[in-house]
């Protein structure tokens, strides 16, 4: 019982008692009277008791009417702690009813306890009191509250440690100085002695025990005051403490108004969780999106609750899979939707409301696989312990698109396990327990790549803005409960800016609230300027860029209609962060809309801020110079003073496609002309450069190779245009260039040329006029004479050292090449015929005549040819050599 | 058998049709045994590889003239592996910087202090060094140039550059004082009109002036390109006789097409209409300078004179700033929409912009 007592060490001020006394001389509202004056009436009381007599040095030893006395004795058990108001002690207070018995009680209780005051003393328990500093003036004080601190008109300001010194000294209860010799017993009867302690000037102060009073005692002496108070003055009393209650009970009705959950919240509770929809009716937003919540978690009653839909769905519904156990098709419910917009707070309800318990896993949560089968599985399975009530258990795992990780053991797969009842164990026979209760997902990003697993089994709710003028409505309902002026426009902007936001509608709000008491644009700007950093949509920036704001828009966003534009939409630009995309999209959509100034001038000062914007950003791209991107936005800019018009409305602008159109297309031919020069011989690869081939060398080609030949049988063709078509051959072949059969998309055969360069004369998906058409029969013609050419130099190379076979191939030869081109022919003559396809010497070419043997000349050459490298020395040698 | 590009090519200095003076002083650069780094330069098709290719068969004999394509790959710093074709034979390499994009230097690199650190191997060479061609060396970026700086003079003993580029503006000082600057200049009309009877002659067919006349008009001083329509029109029409269309690429009457389109209506809708075009044009991977400046040509040519100043300048104008810039199709509409401009002023009042 006895506190322990702190000598020396907190009697730092040398005469802490005279401070006490000072503050309270400052403080206690009733006029304290002078030291040593006689008593009042009542004070008989106290001379009962000799072991209560003021200490010597105690000066304020002033009289108090009786009554307070006996009230701070009543409330010494309740008055504990230092910081006490009015508030709380209103557990005194609250039986209304008994107030008055009570107060008679007590006075009746001081009565007896006024005529047998030894008795009230002896047996309490003694206590040490601390006598240093402010501290042990509060705790000792507190326990001797007069009763007029109870009284709202005089106690609201009142000062516990001032009037507690007061009253300590001349009150019945023990003080807590004493030096007289007066020994303390507690109530069995031990002998409690009296303390000692030093003061910081070294002087000696004795303490003598206090002795705790007993509520019984306390009741005793409260009675004694009903006798000693005039009549009117007990009336008054009673008045003003039933109009105290009275006030009481008005604040606990408001309190109990704005805060139904828990009616004791402390005042500053976050207004996002105070005005927190408790009812279905409650909710915000759309009512189609809650009933379909609600309807999802009420076709689990059958598997749950076991019992049956009110209302008979129609079993051949269209889809419907018949569950033995009752579930609905889809097991598990997403919410998907922005923030702000109540989803959890849905899913809260929703459940409440269906009469399960929740189990919330959200991203403060462990999420990984154990947490499914530890918490969610457990809870399914159990219940979540007594806090469920014996209701069911529905998981509402929120925030499920931050749930990380991959594979196999993340917690959305271990999830999708869960719901398709697949055993935790592949090997074991026993059959998964399915699952028997609902659980709600929720998340923001639907299309988050970690939900992607989960969504097939998913039924989908997508959450929409909450109707601007509910959520206004709602906004200016909060605004009247906590006493904040706001007018219907100003809360309609604050919509707007949030986007539909209530949290952070809520949240601005309550902040403006924190610093004036109504609520302006301009509050609204500087608080929510930034708050919110959603982004730009590529959409929305490509809108505002082309259609100005209506001047009552501008008004109703901003407040102020100062004609200003760079600023804000320089922001906007920069939230949106896609400058390439977004400038790309301008710059294919801008031909579309009417500006202003329609004329070619204002397209050519605008094209002068594109090339400043293209010059910045190549910079910031090739060289790293990140410090200009600063810049970009205000290059961006000047197309809304260039093409921003009211009409462009109507011409909503579209995601560009062009440009990677044109992009894929040109890697596409890119790769063709790539292909086209690995298979070229390595001069005419060195004479073309990479832009010449495909500007000159290609498209020519493609001419030179397309001569007008007839579809005719190789047999029965012309000379010429068997010349041509041997030329033709001739060329192809080293270029790599062939024919391939095919099956065209309708299933017609068709010859592809190989490499495909046949694109690059094909504008708009048209042949060029002046290169005829190459059917399908010339270029199988081709390809048949070609394929046999290639057979030819085959069996060459391959050195058949038979020379009749080759004196006839020759002379086959002979006859194609003797109608046209005799050098041709002549080039192809030869054993060393050009394998590669690369070129031959001039001498040859420039002399066709010389190495062509008559055919008439029948000779037998034999040479071998042995195949593979060799280190000997090399020499040109001729046929006639061997001869 | 070859394209009469590659098969009438001359394959010796003295064999070139035109600039002999220029094919004496580059024989008696290879005699000397002084040969010093080279940069041909000169409008394309004029004959600068031709005779590149004729200077290294003076130096080393026709073995020169066997080319293979060697296959080979490059790490970059940042680990990406780059698969470059070169061209070689055994005495010289061919690098084409465009090839590899932004990656040049570290070709260039290695490529350089490979040949640079081996010495000749075939003894009988005629010369110690070998030949490093660099061609399209105006698309070197600054760095590649940069690290050739120092090498070229390093390495002097065992290998020589010839650059080959269609202008020096783009070359850094530093290299073209080091370099012998070799300009070939395109060939006149009548130089080409004597190649292509040449080759007519050669291919024992008769050329009709006027047909000679259209390829050489069509052709613009290339004879690369003159040779090609030439062999074009020859296999298309055999008899080349009478009113005959010159074969162009397609990509030019396309372009001409873009260029009647601009000055048939100017507006915003027709502005959209040529941006199609260009688009079509540019996946056909035909280079953004060139569209633009084959546009301008054609827009030219068909403008009032008091016009053709103010064309010509704007097109130099936006060609600069999509050098600058990064994204080509910018700046071609930029072009596209300030000629608008400029026609439909002067079609309305008669004046031209004051644009300087």
């Amino acid at each position: 019982m006895a506190d322990t007592f702190e000598p020396t060490g907190l009697l730092g001020f040398g005469d802490d008692i005279e401070m006490e006394s000072e503050e309270q001389v400052v403080a206690s509202p009733p006029k304290p009277a002078p030291a040593g004056a006689p008593a009042p009436a009542p004070r008989p009381l106290r001379n009962d008791m000799p072991s209560y007599s003021p200490p010597p040095f105690d000066m304020d030893e002033e009289p108090s009417d009786f009554e307070d006395d006996v009230q701070a004795m009543m409330d010494e058990e309740a008055a504990a702690s230092v910081a006490r108001d009015l508030r709380s002690l209103e557990p005194t207070a609250e039986e209304k009813k008994k107030k008055q018995e009570e107060a008679a009680r007590r006075r009746r209780a001081a009565i007896m306890a006024a005529t047998q005051p030894q008795q009230t003393q002896q047996p309490t328990p003694p206590t040490t009191r601390k006598t240093s500093g402010v501290s042990s003036a509060a705790s000792g004080s507190d326990s001797q509250l007069p009763e007029f601190m109870l009284n709202p008109d005089l106690g609201f300001d009142f000062r516990p440690v001032a009037s507690s010194s007061r009253t300590r000294t001349e009150l019945t209860p023990p003080p807590d100085l004493v030096v007289d010799d007066a020994e303390v017993f507690d109530e069995v009867g031990r002998h409690l002695p009296r303390l000692r302690a030093t003061t910081a000037s070294g002087g000696v102060v004795m303490f003598r025990r206090k002795l705790r009073q007993r509520a019984a005692e306390e009741e005793i002496r409260d009675d004694i005051q009903l006798l000693s108070k005039p009549l009117h003055k007990l009336k008054a009393e009673v008045e003003e403490m039933r109009s105290r209650e009275k006030a009481m009970e008005l604040e606990r009705e408001f309190e109990a108004e704005t805060q139904p959950a828990n009616g004791k919240a402390p005042a500053m509770t976050m207004w996002v969780d105070k005005y927190r929809p408790k009812k279905f009716s409650d909710l915000l937003g759309e009512d189609r999106v809650h009933r379909e919540v609600m309807n999802w978690l009420k076709e689990w009653d059958k598997c749950v609750f076991k019992r049956q839909p009110l209302k008979k769905r129609k079993q051949e519904e269209e889809g419907f899979v018949y569950d033995p156990l009752g579930r609905p098709r889809d097991r598990v419910l997403l919410l998907s939707g922005p923030p702000g917009y109540g989803k959890t707070t849905l899913a809260h309800i929703v459940a409440k409301h269906a009469g399960y318990a929740t189990l919330e896993i959200n991203a403060s949560d462990d999420r990984n696989a154990a947490t499914v089968s530890s918490r969610i599985k457990n809870a399914i399975d159990a219940g979540s312990g007594l806090a469920s009530d014996g209701k069911p258990t529905c998981v509402i795992i929120d925030e499920i698109d931050g749930a990380s990780g991959g594979g196999d053991t993340s917690f959305v797969r271990s999830l999708i396990k869960l719901i398709q009842d697949v055993p935790a164990r592949k090997k074991s026979n026993t059959p998964a327990r399915p699952l028997r209760r609902p659980i709600i997902c929720i998340c923001n990003d639907l299309y988050a790549p970690a939900l992607r697993p989960l969504r097939p089994f998913a039924h989908v709710v997508r959450f929409r803005k909450p109707a601007s003028q509910f959520l206004v409505a709602r906004l200016r309902e909060i605004c009247d409960r906590e006493r904040l002026t706001a007018d219907l426009r100003v809360l309609t902007a604050l919509v707007d800016l949030t986007g539909g936001d209530v949290r952070s509608c809520l949240n601005t709000l309550q902040f403006i609230q924190s610093k004036s008491p109504v609520v302006t644009h301009e509050a609204i700007k500087s608080s929510s300027v930034g708050t919110k950093d959603t982004g730009t949509t590529l959409q929305s920036a490509w809108d505002s860029l082309f259609v100005p704001m209506a001047a009552k828009q501008r008004r109703k966003q901003l407040g102020i209609d100062d004609g200003r534009y760079v600023d804000r939409l320089a922001f906007m630009v920069q939230a949106c962060g896609e400058h390439e995309r977004l400038v790309q999209g301008l710059f294919e959509h801008y031909p579309n809309v009417k500006p202003l100034d329609a004329s070619l001038a204002n397209v050519c000062r605008l094209h002068d801020w594109i090339a400043y914007y293209d010059c910045l950003s190549g910079k910031i791209a090739s060289n790293m110079e990140f410090e200009l991107l600063a810049y970009v936005p205000y290059a961006i800019v000047p197309w809304h003073t260039h093409m921003g018009a009211p009409g462009n409305a109507t011409r909503p602008a579209e995601w560009p496609k062009a440009d990677y159109e044109s992009f894929q297309t040109r890697v596409a031919n890119e790769e063709i002309a790539t292909s086209l020069k690995t298979s070229i011989p390595p001069i005419l690869h060195s004479l073309f450069t990479s832009s010449t081939s495909l500007t000159e060398l290609i498209p020519l080609l493609m001419r030179i190779i397309s001569p007008p030949l007839k579809p005719v049988n190789a047999n029965i063709v012309k000379p010429a245009e068997r010349a041509v078509l041997a030329r033709l051959v001739e060329l192809m072949i080293p270029l790599g260039l062939q024919f391939w059969q095919e099956k065209a998309e309708d299933g017609q055969p068709m010859m592809r040329l190989e490499p495909a360069i046949d694109v690059f004369v094909h504008y708009d998906g048209k042949r060029a006029g002046d290169i005829a058409a190459s059917r399908f029969a010339v270029r199988q013609l081709v390809a048949q004479a070609m394929d046999s050419e290639m057979a030819r130099r085959r069996g060459q190379a391959g050195a058949d050292s038979d020379a009749s076979n080759t004196a006839a191939m020759l002379a086959q030869q002979y006859g194609v090449a003797k109608t046209g081109r005799k050098d041709a022919a002549a080039e192809s003559l030869g054993p060393s015929t050009d394998f590669f396809g690369r070129v031959k010497a001039p001498a040859i070419v420039e002399d066709p005549d010389a190495p062509s043997v008559p055919t008439q000349f029948v000779f037998r050459a034999v040479y071998k040819f042995n195949e593979g490298s060799s280190s000997a020395v090399r020499k040109n040698v001729k046929m006639s050599a061997l001869m | 058998m070859s394209l009469w590009v590659d098969k009438y090519r001359p394959r010796s200095l003295d064999d070139c049709h035109y600039h002999p003076e220029l094919s004496s002083r580059l024989k008696s650069l290879a005699a000397s045994g002084d040969f010093p780094h080279i940069l041909f330069y000169g409008p394309s098709g004029a004959g600068k590889k031709t005779r590149i290719m004729a200077t290294l068969r003076e130096l080393y004999g026709p073995g020169v003239e066997k080319l293979r394509i060697d296959q080979r790959v490059f790490v970059t710093p940042s680990n990406r592996k780059l698969d470059v074709n070169v061209v070689q034979s055994n005495f010289h390499i061919e690098l084409t910087p465009s090839d590899v994009g932004m990656y040049d230097r570290v070709v260039i690199q290695d490529i350089l202090k490979e040949i640079a650190q081996t010495q000749q191997v075939d003894l009988n060479a005629k010369q110690k060094f070998k030949v490093v061609i660099i061609n399209e060396a105006d698309s070197l970026t600054r760095d590649a140039q940069a690290a050739l700086r120092r090498t070229m003079e390093k390495y002097m003993t065992n290998m020589r550059l010839i650059m080959c580029a269609n202008s020096t503006s783009k070359i850094i000082a530093p290299i073209r004082s080091r370099c012998l600057l070799v300009r070939v200049s395109a060939p006149s009309d009548e130089e080409m009109a004597t190649v292509l009877t040449h080759v007519a002659k050669k291919e024992r067919f008769h050329l009709p002036a006027t047909a000679s006349e259209s390829i050489i008009e069509a052709s613009d001083g290339n004879l690369r390109k003159a040779l090609l329509v030439f062999e074009a029109m020859k296999m298309q029409r055999p008899d080349l006789e009478g009113d005959i269309d010159v074969a162009r690429p397609d990509w030019e009457t396309y372009c001409a097409k873009v260029a009647d389109m601009i000055l048939q209506e100017q507006s915003a809708s027709r502005l959209l209409e040529v941006r199609a075009k260009i688009y079509e044009l540019l996946s056909h991977c035909i280079p953004a300078h060139v569209v633009l400046k084959t546009i301008a040509d054609r827009i030219v040519d068909k403008v009032d004179d008091e016009l053709k100043a103010s064309v010509v300048h704007y097109a130099a104008h936006y060609e600069l700033r999509m050098r600058q810039g990064s994204k080509k199709i910018f700046h071609i509409e930029a072009f596209v929409a300030k000629i608008m401009s400029v026609v439909k002023q002067y079609a309305l009042m008669g004046m031209t912009e004051d644009w300087e």
